[in-house]
This record gives structure tokens, sequence and C-alpha cells, in this order.
């Protein structure tokens, strides 16, 4: 194989341009003396010192190594490190926030149509007088127990703080956060909704309606909602709330309830006034 | 080299007898400045002195020294001339080259005097491109071959095939200039 292109091809003629050059080139001089000498010098004394302990540019990587490469390589790596743990950190940051918004917003919700009481779903389609308060109960429950999921979850310390419950029949109100509170006075308006509209009511009815504000307003103040009151003293209260609404109209200072009256449709009496309504209007159209 | 980075001196003496005057002759026939190939010969023999204990044996020591001569050329021309690139061959040469290459029958050796001869080559030898006479004095002086050539300049084979082949047409070319 020809390595010189430009030789003759395979044979052994001898390069005439190699020839003329290395003609012309034959009386260069060279190097100088003082070179040569500085270079063998130099030579000596590392031979000398090799023995011994290398120097420090012998310790340098040669010029054709490749370690800017690895820099570059680690360097990416690192950086890439060092973002993919900032995502994750990030991640982790945002996630209690975004937890605890959804949580809040699960609890805000209203309560979905299966945590409702099914008495108070095959009731719905009635006048709400009947149903509203079953449902506003059911709300109020699945919103209690969402809250109380979200507050175990957060806050197992406040279960100790819970104030012990005055009725033994109404489920005891747990401590809420903050969505569930909202929830409880939504839940208390929703009861004075309810009550609020009854045509018929009679004056009674009417003060127990008013009654019923009074507490639910006293409860959205508090932020939560209160157990139903006994049976035995649910004049005491009704009173105390008549009392209460006098008060703060006048403004005197409220003395807090301690129990939510009951509606009047949720009383024996007033239920058996109005089936004993309902008769009359379906006996009505018969005259 | 080895027995060099052993300790044994007169291994480096008979290195630097051997290729010292080539190498000064590359520096000084790429550079044109007998000074300046003292400098740079003297720095590549520095550098070859402080890396005989990281030597290894993965070609020739011409082709390992010539790479590094040619790099240490290469930081001259840098720090010379910057802006030019050095793989760049104009338009102009390859079109005298196409036309020295169809000119052929030309034996200058048989008509003119060597002496005019040699006068002539070294005279075209300063006026080739730096990277076609690189190619040229690598060829000449080192005995390197095209793969080794191309090796030591960092290019492709066929890159310096083509400038060893303008520069041996170009200096063809002056040779028959003076017939």
């Amino acid at each position: 194989m020809n390595m010189h292109p430009e030789t003759p091809s395979g044979d052994d003629k001898p390069d005439a341009l190699r020839e003329i050059y290395h003609d012309a080139v034959a009386q260069d001089r060279g190097p100088s003396a003082q070179s040569s000498a500085a270079v063998l010098d130099r030579a000596r004394q590392r031979a000398a010192g090799l023995g011994q302990q290398p120097s420090e540019p012998m310790e340098q990587p040669a010029a054709n190594d490749r370690f800017w490469l690895r820099h570059a390589l680690g360097g990416l790596a690192a950086v890439g490190l060092v973002g993919w743990l900032m995502l994750q950190h990030g991640a982790w940051w945002s996630g209690p926030d975004a937890g605890s918004g959804s949580s809040s917003e699960v609890a805000a919700e209203p309560a979905q149509p299966a945590d409702i009481d099914p008495a108070a779903q095959a009731s719905a389609p009635a006048p709400a007088i009947a149903s509203a308060p079953a449902a506003a109960d059911a709300s109020a429950a699945g919103s209690a127990s969402q809250a109380e999921k979200s507050r175990q979850s957060r806050a197992p310390a406040k279960a100790q703080q819970a104030p012990p419950s005055l009725d033994g029949q109404a489920p005891a109100p747990a401590p809420q956060s903050e969505a569930a509170l909202a929830s409880g006075a939504s839940t208390a308006k929703d009861m004075a909704r309810a009550a609020r509209p009854a045509p018929r009511a009679s004056a009674p009815q009417r003060d127990a309606a008013s009654a019923a504000d009074a507490a639910a307003a006293q409860s959205s103040l508090s932020g939560a909602p209160l157990p139903l009151c006994p049976l035995q003293t649910e004049k005491e209260v009704l009173e105390q709330a008549a009392k209460e609404a006098e008060g703060t109209a006048s403004g005197a200072s409220a003395k807090p309830l301690h129990c939510r009256p009951r509606k009047p449709e949720q009383l024996p009496l007033a239920k058996s006034e109005s089936d004993q309504g309902a008769a009359e209007d379906v006996a009505k159209p018969q005259r | 080299m080895r027995s060099y980075a052993a300790g044994e001196v007169t291994a480096f003496e008979t290195l630097y007898a051997r290729h010292s005057l080539r190498m000064w002759r590359y520096f000084y026939r790429n550079t044109g400045d007998a000074a300046l190939a003292d400098d740079l010969a003297q720095d590549l023999w520095f550098a070859v002195v402080d890396s005989a204990c990281r030597y290894e044996v993965r070609s020739r020591f011409t082709t390992w020294l010539f790479t590094m001569a040619h790099h240490r050329l290469v930081d001259h021309w840098r720090r010379q001339r910057p802006g030019i690139s050095l793989s760049a061959d104009t338009q102009e040469s390859m079109r005298l080259a196409e036309s020295l290459f169809a000119a052929s029958g030309f034996e200058p050796e048989q008509q003119l005097d060597r002496q005019l001869m040699a006068q002539a080559i070294l005279a075209a030898l300063a006026r080739l491109p730096a990277e076609q006479r690189e190619c040229f004095l690598l060829q000449v002086e080192a005995d390197l071959t095209l793969a080794e050539i191309a090796q030591t300049t960092g290019v492709a084979e066929e890159t310096a095939k083509s400038r060893l082949r303008y520069a041996r047409a170009k200096l063809r070319a002056a040779l028959e200039e003076l017939a």
C-alpha cells in the first residue's frame, strides 16, 4: 500500500521532491547550542528528580486527557439532580397546601345524596318544611364526618377539647375545622330558612321560628351547630331564645345558648297540628 | 522514552540527537524564523521531558512528538494571526492545483541544476498555505504516513491527502517555472 500518495504508487522509485528538499535543507544549522544545552540540562535535572518525587507538573493530566468531558457530564448530572430535588421539594411543599385546600373544599361541599338520610331523601319532593331539617341534619352530619376526618388527620390533639354533648339523642358536634364551622353556619341558616316560610304557622310556631332564627344566628356566630335540646327543656330554651332575641334587639348582652330548640315540625304537638291541618285540607274539597 | 522515564539520561540524549534537527527544521520551515524555531523547539523538548512519566505507547514516538509540535505551531499561528482558519483551503489554490495536475510529464530534476532547484523549492515551500506546507513537512521531515499526518494534524485522512496533493503540485509548478 502506498502511504505517500504523491510518490509513485507502490514502487520504490525515490521521491524527487523529497530528494530536492533534503538537498535544499542540508545546510540548515539546526537548533542553537544554547537551546540544546538548556534542553539537555533540564532533562538531566528531571531524571535526577524522577527517582525522588514527581514534581507538580507531572501530576497534572495529559494534554489530551478528556477530563473536561467528565467535568461537563458531572456538572450536568449535578444540575439535573438539584433540579429534580427542587421539583420534588416544590411538590412536597405545595402538597399539604393543596391537600388541605382540597380537604377543606370537600368539607365545605354540601353532602352528597349518598350521605343523606334515606328518609330525608324519600321526602325530598315534599314541601321543604318537613324535608329541609332532615336534609340539613344529614348535611351537617356529612360535613361533620368530613371535617372529623380532616381534623383527625391534621390535629388529633384537638379531639380532646370537644365539648360534652348535652343531649344523647343528637349527634355530638365535634370541634370543627374552619370549613366545618362554615358548614355548620350554613346548616343553621338552612334550619332557620326551613322554619321561616310556614304559611299556616300559629303564634307559638312563629315564636318558635323566631327563637330558632335567634339560635341559628347565635350558632352562626359561634360557628358550630348546637345540639338539639331535650324535650323537657324545650320550652325553657324557647323562652330563653325569645329573650335573647329581644335582648339583642334592645342592645343588651345575650347569654349564650347551650342547645338549639327544635323546630315546630319537630315537636310532637306541631306534628299533630300539622296532621290535623292536613286532614282539614283533605276534608275541605268534599264540602 | 520509557528508559528516560526510568531515570536513564542517555536515552533522552539519543532521542534528542535523532530528532532535534528534524524538529527544528519543521518549525523553521513553517515559521521562516530561526530564533522562533529555537524557542518553539526548546519549549517542545521541555514538554517532552516533563511528560516522560505519563508517556504511553499508543503510536510511534515520531507521531507523538510531531503531534505536540503541531499543537505548538497552531498555538503560535493563533497568537500571530487570530481569526484565520487553519483548515481553509482557498478556491484560488484549488483552481491552481487543478491546473497543475493537468500539466504532467515534466521532470525538473533532469533539466535544472539541483542548487537552483533547492532554492526554488524552499521559496515555493514558504509560499504554500500553512496547512499544505505542514503536511508536506510532516511527510518529508517526520516521515509520517498519510494516516499519521491526518492524526497529527487532527483532520480526516482525505483532507490530509488533498492538502498534500496541492502542496506537492505547487512545489512542482515552482520548479517548472525555473525551466
